[in-house]
């Protein structure tokens, strides 16, 4: 049994242009111990979905649809404060920037014993020995915990908000955009410290990131979104070697790689579409080189094979084949225009 | 001009413009509404028409002197504006100015013009325009003279404070590469770009004036002989108007001091609402 | 052949804020972004300035436009030393050198429509009126914008991939021979990204462009630009023919840079990075290599003495210690991770 799933999700947010669909049909499964990555560009609604599990939204926003399962208790059901009681303990969270994740007036070791007093109970003591130990295990020198967060650079405090992330080992760890940005080296640091950290406490981590290399290099499974929704999941092997979501393949194909030398990289024309009013078939559609009509009409299911690969695309049975031809960057190419 | 347009949705803003708009009919049309507002009124037995109560010929009734207060109130309505616009436009234009120049130029210039700005700002407000009103004389334009050199640095400093994060954009940045002039990037791409907030400063700095207009008026400093909101206050105060409970001298003048205040900042909110929408959500 | 850019010791130091007994010493501490960096490009080159945040790149490519005077050093661009240069022969270079931005967003003033930002180049330029329209005709085209009504709208009314267009655009409608590209996909998504990349390749040989493309990431720099240059805490410490540097880098700092990149595949090196604990510091750069507190390879010499930047091969230099003692480069290809 998962850990975490969530079932055709639906977020919205009162805007003054009417209401924004943000999330539409977000579904995902996470295990006990798997380290699985939600991508997509900005404003598929990766971070609305990622944040919606911790409870905590915007004002504006509401849940208009779908469940969440938390180890097998639903939690759109639970009051607001139960949830909020599961955060660190059950279910922690890495911001993107980490300055927003501390305090930027009381010091980095006082803010991880807050978390370990407060949310875990610990006894003043054992709270300075927790916190000794979490500093060192993101390798961090403990004798720093007396710094203010401005005194740290940006990949230290990344690494001190996994840290308290980590603290009260929770069941889930969702760190969104963790490393976005940061250094290629401190990035590359960063990822292997959360990829051991998972590891030694088989927590599960859900990686909202834009960079599917990341992903690569540190996800088990992988989960893609477009426009709100979810159009392809499955492991990161399967999903980017054989994608049957033309989106995906477009997504790899724009992707520059550095081991594979000349090759063009090819652009999906286009713009993602506007989340109030967003097309009525598959959202896809209108970049989609291989959209057909029902394409237009109808979105398509998000179905699942036996491995657990799954897509919402009306052709992909025919994906080997698109996939073949989606490698040509001709493919892709229509001229731009202003009503893209 | 875009940068000067308010949001129309906005409830407050539009209730601002309209009592604005209310008032500016009135002082526009004042001679027509009112009466001399310094005629002594006699009634038909000869007597003061002192302390009358509101009737039909004198809608909020008479001072102790015999004066109609309904046409001083309306004749007030033009120093209050004449005040309220023209030391707006004073403080609105010298604090532009000098923020868009130390903010641009920073430097000597940015050092001198702050520098005065601190100055100004440690002078205390009232005891400055009374002084000024004994040594060049209790006239209007010293009151104007006294709220410009006082409020300029409020503005100035949050209109450098802007040009400042405006230097580093990237657009500021593209036209000097493109090569145009520091001249035709303060006009083009940074001076466009603060005027919302210069009228937002303005639009305060309205409530700001008629307040002190009134407030030095009301202690006397104000020009002799000139019938303001706040002489009127004054006049009712002097001869113990509040304890004789004659709301009908008193309650006006102060109601249109507070409204043209509000409407000021209702007007101003309206342009935070076009620098900062973010306030909305 | 002869130069077109042409930089000689070029150094920049900014003062950073004082604390209380360096005012009472009467001290003006600086910070060096840019500390003595020689180079040339030929006419119609392209390199990449690769380096992480902090390293100089930015800087450096804002002294070639003349955006930031140097503390040291000569610039020649063309025929003009940038030192000194006024009047009417800056309007020259001004025309003749153009920077495209990293954040399309912030790049274009919002209060003006696209129309008039494409003209005000040409305004500043004093190119007759009754040419504007022309003019931003084929420069559109250039770029692969259609579409007249798009010179009405406003900014905000676009997305990130056509604003990037139009930055370009407004670039190259002067004609200029010379461009420096700051990161200018880092902003965009990545289905945009591989769009302008494209445009800016396509562009370098239509137009016969010189180009300088700063960016951190070595996967985007080798895709449009045939030569790399790497920096470090404001030093060049490494120059080459792209592929060259990748495949054989001779600079320890470069090995672990192309060693970090993630790469968007499942079957990648995870090994641990060749560096040592440590983290770059501009202020603490002392007479050693500014690498040797990381250098897993540093000997005493290097906490000594500054490597120089030596020609190792025709068109190849690096600052390393282990270089320059054997000439050919100390560092075994083997110990750097196969990428192709």
């Amino acid at each position: 049994m998962s850990l975490l799933s969530v079932r055709d999700l639906a977020i919205d947010y009162a805007t003054r242009g009417g209401t924004l669909h943000a999330v539409s049909r977000g579904t995902l499964d996470i295990d006990r111990g798997e380290v699985v990555g939600l991508v997509g560009e900005s404003g598929c609604g990766k971070t609305t979905l990622a944040r919606a599990l911790t409870g905590i939204v915007p004002r504006n926003a509401r849940f208009s649809g779908g469940e969440i399962v938390f180890e097998g208790r639903s939690l759109l059901d639970r009051p607001t404060s139960e949830w909020r009681e599961m955060l660190w303990r059950k279910i922690s969270f890495v911001p993107q920037s980490s300055m927003n994740a501390l305090d930027p007036v009381y010091r980095v070791g006082d803010q991880m014993l807050e978390v370990l007093r407060l949310r875990g109970g610990l006894t003043r003591k054992a709270a300075m020995t927790r916190s000794d130990e979490l500093f060192g295990m993101v390798g961090l020198d403990p004798s720093r915990r007396a710094e203010y967060p401005h005194q740290f650079s940006g990949g230290m405090r990344q690494r001190a908000a996994i840290a308290m992330a980590l603290a009260l080992e929770p069941a889930l760890v969702i760190a969104d955009e963790p490393v976005t940005a940061l250094d290629v080296i401190v990035q590359r640091q960063v990822l292997d410290t959360l990829r051991d950290l998972q590891a030694r406490f088989s927590v599960s981590v859900l990686l909202v990131t834009h960079d599917i290399s990341v992903v690569a290099y540190v996800c088990d499974k992988v989960v893609v979104m477009y426009a709100g929704e979810v159009v392809e999941s499955g492991s990161v092997g399967e999903v980017l070697e054989k994608p049957r979501h033309p989106y995906t393949m477009g997504l790899t194909n724009a992707f520059p790689d550095l081991a594979r030398a000349g090759g063009t990289l090819a652009p999906i024309s286009g713009a993602p579409p506007d989340l109030r009013s967003p097309p009525v078939g598959c959202r896809f559609a209108p970049r989609c080189p291989f959209a057909q009509h029902r394409c237009t009409t109808t979105p398509p299911p998000l179905t699942f094979d036996d491995a657990g690969h799954g897509s919402a695309c009306w052709r992909a049975d025919e994906a080997p084949v698109l996939a073949e031809i989606a490698k040509d960057p001709q493919t892709w190419t229509r001229t731009f225009t202003s009503a893209a | 001009m875009r940068a000067l347009r308010l949001p129309s949705g906005d409830p407050l803003a539009i209730i601002g413009v309209t009592i604005y708009v209310v008032f500016f009919a009135v002082a526009l049309f004042a001679d027509l509404l009112a009466k001399d507002p310094l005629e002594i009124l006699f009634l038909d037995d000869g007597n003061l028409a002192a302390n009358l109560g509101p009737s039909a010929a004198y809608p909020l009734g008479t001072t102790n002197l015999g004066r109609d207060i309904y046409s001083q109130l309306v004749i007030g309505t033009r120093s209050a504006l004449v005040v309220g616009l023209t030391a707006a436009i004073a403080v609105v234009a010298l604090g532009t100015l000098a923020g868009l120049l130390s903010g641009y130029f920073g430097g000597l210039a940015d050092q001198i013009l702050m520098r005065l700005a601190d100055i100004a700002l440690g002078i205390p407000f009232l005891p400055f325009v009374i002084v000024l009103a004994a040594f060049l004389g209790a006239r209007t334009e010293n009151v104007v003279l006294a709220i410009a050199v006082l409020l300029w640095p409020n503005t100035a400093r949050v209109i450098r404070s802007q040009v400042l994060t405006l230097r580093e954009r990237g657009f500021v940045e593209a036209a000097r590469v493109s090569g145009a002039s520091d001249w035709r990037i303060i006009r083009v791409h940074v001076a466009p770009n603060i005027l919302p907030l210069s009228l937002l400063y303005g639009s305060i700095a309205i409530g700001w004036a008629i307040l002190t207009e009134a407030s030095v008026s009301f202690l006397g400093f104000g020009p002799s002989g000139s019938v303001s909101w706040g002489a009127m206050l004054q006049d009712a105060y002097a001869s113990q108007a509040l304890s004789r409970g004659s709301y009908n001298w008193f309650v006006p003048p102060g109601v249109c001091i507070v409204l043209v205040v509000v409407a000021g900042f209702f007007i101003s909110r309206g342009y935070e609402e076009v620098l900062f929408p973010k306030l909305k959500d | 052949m002869d130069a077109y850019v042409h930089v000689r010791g070029l150094s920049k130091a900014f003062p950073v804020r004082r604390n209380l007994g360096q005012v009472l010493r009467g001290e003006h501490p600086v910070v060096h972004a840019v500390r003595a960096v020689d180079f040339d490009i030929v006419a119609g080159e392209t390199v990449g300035l690769l380096g992480e945040s902090g390293c100089g790149k930015t800087t450096t490519g804002r002294l070639l436009l003349k955006l930031v005077e140097p503390s040291a050093g000569a610039i020649r661009i063309g025929t003009k030393r940038l030192s000194g240069l006024s009047g009417s022969p800056m309007r020259d270079f001004r025309r003749e050198a153009q920077l495209v931005f990293q954040n399309p967003f912030d790049a274009l003033n919002p209060r003006i429509q696209i129309g008039r930002s494409l003209a005000e180049p040409l305004i500043n330029a004093a190119v007759p009126r009754a040419e504007h329209a022309d003019r931003i005709k084929v420069v559109l085209e250039r770029v692969r914008v259609r579409g007249t009504d798009l010179l009405e709208r406003y900014p905000h009314e676009m997305s990130g991939g056509q604003l990037q267009r139009i930055v370009l655009a407004r670039a190259l409608i002067l004609e200029p021979r010379f461009i420096v590209a700051d990161e200018p996909v880092s902003m965009l998504d990545v289905s945009v990204r591989a769009g302008i990349l494209n445009l800016m390749r396509e562009l370098q040989d239509t137009m016969g462009l010189t180009a300088i493309y700063i960016s951190h990431d070595l996967a985007l720099v080798r895709y449009v630009a045939r030569r790399t240059m790497v920096m470090y805490l404001g030093s060049l410490v490494e120059d080459g023919p792209t592929e060259d540097v990748i495949h054989t880098p001779l600079h320890p700092y470069t090995r672990a840079l192309i060693a970090a990149v993630p790469l968007p595949r499942v079957s990648q090196s995870r090994d641990p990075l060749p560096l040592k604990p440590g983290t770059p510091d501009a202020r603490k750069v002392g007479a050693g290599c500014a690498f040797a507190n990381r250098c897993p390879l540093a000997m005493p010499i290097c906490l000594e003495q500054a490597p120089p930047l030596v020609t190792v091969a025709p068109g190849r230099r690096a600052a390393c210690h282990l270089v320059s003692a054997d000439g050919a480069g100390g560092i075994q290809p083997s110990a750097v991770r196969s990428v192709s």
